[in-house]
């Protein structure tokens, strides 16, 4: 049997290849933006806005390239075949993503930091304070993400096991169809699900947070929100384990 | 080599060592090739060639020496019998042949002997 | 001797159609069985359920003592554990990949694998001819120490030197015990290196003799007897 760390490493570093690729291209448009710009007339500062932007149109395409990859691995023989649990699988796929996605917003940070170098002081003056606001936004960003991942894995599984039910004839077509249907129904439970909680929690936690400070408020709220979506998280995720270990078959074509 | 599919590998395995150690390409005392290299070269199943050389150790040709490998025996009678009974094989083919031509065991002999006479013509010229 | 794979009434069906029914199949140890069929009989299929590939199937799967769908993963070397490769990288990164994940599978088989087939371990996955392509496969699952070995059609559409390579790799790497089922659908290929032959049609096995039985009891070639069971009927595929 293949051990999960092994399993995780491996993985990791496989989506490590398309970050580093993506990386590379933003890297590559920076330098690019900031040559135009330095012949238009700028100073170097621009970089740290370009670097920005380029870095905020990195992690949009990333996130599609993770999810791309991601959903790869439950369909390929490649990596289906392995010898570990379903649910080893799952969690090392999961896993790797949120990790790969980690490791390149650390690289991107050093990016950033190393490009608004004549700013750095600004930066640290704003910093001064808000590091909790700053950090519990971060990890809100993280949680969302990974709601994202897991949640296409989801509507991904839910067409592919009913698919496997409804005739060969048309398959495209239906599934089509059923992406749609799925993905509004999916949204839907999710949405109620989400002000449930949040209807339980905030009753949970309004009354002690009456006269705290605006800013703890913020961060409260943020944390709250990292939590709504770990526990849709959890709860998809119990969903696809179920449906990868039944009915979700490899793909018969070679990829 | 080149089988016929109608009939058992191993037995046309067989016929073909036979035919080695008839025609001394496996001298008696010789080492024959480990089993899989053999399957290797004729491209069959280690389990077929493992097989052939299973009856012929029990039909005494082969000598298996434990973590050493199979040898040609050194037996000359073995040696002289299986030559006998594999030139037997091929004489009992003719002979059943013609006899169902209905030519009688005298005229057979006449035939063969013009036969050999007629190849050996030809070998000349 | 113990039984290696058991297949006992196995049924599978998928998009509202029967694609096995009612299947049985027994494998021993140390053994290369040839599973024989038209396209599209279910060759694929079979070997898919054996190896976890497929998990919606009524009946029974057993290999050994093997329970959970990950142990068995563990024993059996599938050639379509290379489906889902597509990517540019050379040949000796994508086995990196196999030495990871398989703790069975042995990196100094595979070069030696490798360059007996003829494959340059530089080479580039996607600019490899068919031949190569497949000479890779069988190379990926022949360097793993498994039990049992699923080759779905490995002589699929190459030349006959590719074809003698791949043959000449089954009979040297096959592991003493192990026990090695390959998929065929023009018999004359492998007919002298298999032990026995199943045949597949009409959605289940019709029949699965020896070798050499056919040929001493039947006096008939692999290749007639497989042919009869077409012959008869008109042959079921799509």
């Amino acid at each position: 049997m293949t051990s999960f760390g092994r399993l995780l490493v491996t993985l990791w570093q496989e989506k490590n290849r398309t970050m580093y690729q993506m990386t590379g291209f933003g890297l590559i448009a920076l330098v690019v933006f900031t040559i135009y710009g330095l012949f238009n007339g700028g100073s170097l500062s621009i970089m740290s806005h370009i670097s920005m932007v380029v870095f905020m149109l990195l992690t949009i395409v990333l996130f599609i390239l993770l999810a791309r990859d991601q959903e790869h691995v439950w369909t390929s023989n490649k990596y289906r075949l392995i010898p570990v649990s379903d649910t080893k699988l799952y969690l090392a796929n999961v896993l790797a993503t949120v990790l790969t996605f980690v490791y390149f917003y650390i690289l991107e940070l050093v990016i950033m930091v190393i490009c608004g170098i004549s700013e750095i002081s600004s930066l640290t003056n704003i910093g001064n304070g808000y590091w909790p606001q700053l950090l519990s936004g971060q990890l809100l960003m993280l949680a969302f993400l990974l709601f994202g991942w897991v949640f296409i894995s989801t509507i991904h599984f839910v067409i592919v096991s009913v698919s496997a039910f409804l005739p060969a004839f048309r398959q495209r077509l239906i599934r089509v169809v059923l992406a749609i249907v799925i993905f509004i129904v999916v949204l839907n439970i999710v949405n109620w699900l989400q002000k449930l909680m949040s209807q339980i929690l905030s009753n949970m936690f309004s009354s002690s947070l009456l006269g705290v400070s605006a800013s703890t408020q913020l961060t409260t709220a943020l944390l709250l929100g990292t939590l709504y979506f770990v526990i849709s998280t959890v709860v998809l995720s119990a969903l696809n384990v179920y449906l990868m270990k039944r009915w979700v078959e490899t793909s018969t074509k070679a990829a | 080599m080149e089988f016929d599919d109608k009939i058992p590998i191993y037995y046309q395995i067989k016929q073909y060592i036979y035919q080695e150690i008839i025609v001394n390409h496996l001298a008696p005392g010789d080492k024959l090739p480990a089993v899989r290299q053999l399957a290797l070269t004729l491209t069959v199943n280690v389990n077929t060639i493992q097989r052939a050389l299973s009856e012929l150790i029990n039909e005494g040709i082969l000598e298996s020496k434990r973590g050493r490998g199979n040898f040609v025996t050194t037996d000359v009678a073995t040696l002289t019998d299986l030559k006998h009974r594999v030139v037997e094989e091929q004489l009992a083919l003719m002979y059943d042949r013609l006899a169902d031509l209905q030519i009688a065991p005298e005229d057979m002999v006449a035939y063969l002997t013009d036969y050999i006479a007629k190849r050996k013509e030809q070998a000349q010229a | 001797m113990t039984t290696l794979l058991t297949v006992a009434n196995l049924t599978y069906k998928r998009n509202l159609k029967t694609i096995l029914e009612d299947l049985n199949l027994t494998l021993e140890p140390n053994q290369i069985v040839g599973l024989l069929g038209a396209n599209g009989a279910g060759k694929t299929t079979l070997m898919r359920l054996i190896a976890g590939a497929a998990t919606s199937y009524h009946g029974t799967i057993r290999l050994g003592d093997q329970g959970t769908p990950a142990e068995r993963k563990a024993i059996v070397s599938f050639s379509e554990q290379v489906a889902g490769v597509n990517d540019n990288r050379r040949l000796v990164n994508i086995a990196d990949f196999y030495d990871h994940v398989y703790p069975d599978f042995d990196m100094a088989n595979f070069r030696k694998l490798a360059t007996d087939l003829g494959l340059g371990l530089d080479q580039r996955f996607n600019q490899l001819s068919r031949g190569n392509h497949q000479k890779f496969v069988v190379a990926i699952a022949l360097s793993r120490h498994a039990k049992l070995y699923l080759l779905d059609e490995p002589f699929n559409g190459i030349d006959s030197m590719s074809r003698k390579k791949i043959v000449s790799s089954i009979i040297e790497w096959k592991p003493e015990m192990a026990t090695i089922l390959v998929s065929d659908h023009h018999v004359t290929d492998i007919a002298n290196i298999l032990d026995a032959v199943a045949v597949v049609k009409d959605h289940t096995i019709v029949d699965q003799k020896k070798a050499d039985e056919i040929r001493e009891n039947n006096g008939q070639s692999i290749e007639d007897y497989y042919e009869s069971f077409y012959a008869e009927g008109e042959t079921d595929n799509d």
